[in-house]
């Protein structure tokens, strides 16, 4: 089996050889080809190469289009840094507030240049690995990418006291998130990570989710011409996620490290994809041993879970991280291959 | 009457009601002083919260947001009376800010704020600020407490950076350092890891370990 088989095996709650394997290997394709940052977050191309050289080190199931969140902010007119070990960030929104809204003016999806690296890159991959290996695309949903065009103390202030600065905002993010996630997957991107950092119970409040973000999703969600996969986004997700569970093509969630897996799955239900939840970011601060551990032992708790896709929970693998600490986290896949009984 | 109060603000704190909240405190504040309101429904109102972020998975950043708005509004209203029988900011100084190349800026404007609630002298150099400029506004203001804070393992790691720059002016253990952001909270062996000498896991709960810190330093 594939890459590609193996995780439409999950989603599909069918057998495979192994676990498939989900390792965000987005900034670490740059280490393998000794890619300067600024360059490989510019170039599709050079951005392909690395994502190809990942592919043929690690062979993971899963291949990463640029996380690299911060662009969509980027596009609206936010400022972006770029650093020389990890993936760019936003120095400064757009704007500060909901009476700037008039200010903004959104990309075209189809000419912006920051825009088209995502569709560039996903189309080079696409064409190279598209038949082995499921490709991801991150896309911000409608109310994290309002976070990152407004800042966050600006849009939880809007999302709190301006209900019509909220319509104001969602009337252009979410026509410009649907038509970015489908562009996206007609360049070949097999589905959508939506990372939901915002619209979470722990960031805004359990009421802003149910009365406004839910809502949100459902509408921008249900234009999506795919697969969804809900990201924590670096937030406990298992104590809310029955209440994503509902969303228009909502097929499984990646789970934070440190989310308890049995609570996860009793409230994602028995068929939803569930990935996750090895801390991805310092993954470098373990040894190989540690980590192909915590790889068991997850895999141990999951072993008869056929929706269950052993992976990183959280931000990019980090730069500095040594390559046999991804092998070790593989290997335990292959090892648990052989005892599997799901 | 002022327990029934207390409750009232409590739950509209939890509510992110800002504008009852101000209210409450406003009629309150009538027959005795915003000062006085401060002490007896703002501060133990926010030490219940801040039980209640640290213990419980359903109290969210925008509900700490809005708690800060709150108490921003009391507190100005009380500098603004006239006689004031304490002197505001007692406290420190203590000097923060975002670690080189970290721009997440909320968690460390509530700092601020929950820490200038409780009469700290705060001196906030904003986003990714360099080790050794945190350690020069330290010198020359004095504060034996300097607080950075860093959203996500790539930045935390430049907290080490000041680690050595405190160590390396001979000012360890006369300088304390603070450490916060959600990547110690998922990570608390971090703390360490970096150099820090403490952490909070939420904003309410940094004031208690900035007089820890302090207290630390003080003794040398």
């Amino acid at each position: 089996m594939n890459g590609m088989e193996r995780v439409m095996a999950a989603m599909n709650g069918r057998p495979a050889n192994r676990r498939a394997v989900s390792l965000v290997l987005s900034l670490y394709g740059a280490r393998l080809t000794k890619c300067p940052l600024k360059l490989y977050y510019t170039d599709p191309a050079a951005y392909a190469r690395g994502q190809s050289a990942v592919y043929n080190t690690f062979k993971p199931d899963i291949l990463f289009a640029p996380f690299a969140l911060p662009f969509e902010g980027e596009a609206f007119g936010s400022r972006v840094r770029y650093f020389e070990d990890q993936p760019p960030n936003l120095a400064s929104p757009a704007i500060n507030s909901a009476d700037e809204i008039g200010r903004l003016c959104v990309p075209d999806i189809e000419d912006h240049p920051k825009l088209n690296f995502f569709r560039e890159s996903i189309r080079l991959m696409a064409k190279e690995h598209g038949r082995d290996v499921p490709i991801a695309a991150i896309v911000l949903d409608p109310i994290g990418l309002s976070a990152m065009i407004m800042g966050l103390d600006g849009w939880l202030n809007t999302l709190l006291f301006d209900g019509e600065g909220v319509k104001r905002m969602l009337n252009l993010v979410i026509p410009y998130f649907a038509d970015r996630a489908n562009a996206l997957l007609e360049e070949g991107a097999s589905f959508i990570v939506i990372p939901g950092a915002v619209a979470n119970p722990m960031i805004v409040s359990r009421s802003i989710v149910e009365t406004t973000a839910l809502p949100v999703l459902r509408e921008a969600y249900a234009l999506v011409n795919g697969p969804i996969v809900m990201h924590s986004g670096g937030a406990p997700l298992a104590p809310f996620i029955d209440m994503f569970t509902g969303l228009p093509n909502v097929a499984g969630f990646v789970l934070n490290g440190g989310d308890n897996l049995v609570r996860a799955r009793d409230a994602a239900g028995r068929k939803a994809l569930l990935i996750g939840n090895v801390d991805g970011p310092t993954l470098s601060k373990r040894s190989p041993e540690a980590i192909r551990s915590e790889c068991m032992d997850v895999l141990l708790n999951r072993e008869n879970d056929p929706c269950f896709i052993l992976g990183t929970s959280g931000a990019d693998i980090a730069y500095d991280t040594p390559p046999e600490n991804i092998h070790a986290f593989l290997n335990a896949a292959e090892e648990e291959g052989g005892m599997a009984t799901f | 009457m002022a327990d029934d109060i207390l409750e009232t603000f409590f739950q509209y704190l939890l509510q992110t009601k800002r504008e009852p909240a101000n209210a409450i405190i406003d009629e309150w504040a009538k027959e005795r002083s915003y000062r006085e309101a401060v002490f007896k429904i703002l501060e133990p109102a926010l030490v219940r919260f801040g039980e209640k972020w640290s213990t419980e998975e359903d109290v969210s950043l925008a509900q700490g947001y809005i708690a800060a708005k709150i108490a921003e509004d009391i507190m100005t209203k009380a500098a603004m009376e006239r006689p004031m029988d304490v002197e505001p900011e007692s406290k420190g100084p203590v000097v923060i800010g975002n670690i080189e190349d970290d721009y997440h800026a909320l968690g460390r404007k509530l700092v601020v704020i929950f820490l200038r609630s409780a009469g700290w002298k705060v001196y906030d150099l904003g986003n990714d600020v360099i080790a050794g400029d945190l350690i020069d506004k330290a010198v020359q203001v004095g504060a034996k407490v300097v607080g950075a804070s860093a959203m996500m393992y790539t930045t935390a790691v430049n907290v080490k950076k000041l680690r050595k720059e405190i160590d390396s002016r001979g000012l360890s253990g006369r300088v304390k350092l603070a450490v916060g952001g959600a990547v110690f909270n998922l990570r608390p062996e971090l703390v360490g890891e970096v150099g820090g000498d403490g952490t909070a896991r939420n904003a309410l709960a940094v004031p208690e370990l900035m007089e820890r810190l302090y207290d630390e330093a003080s003794k040398g």
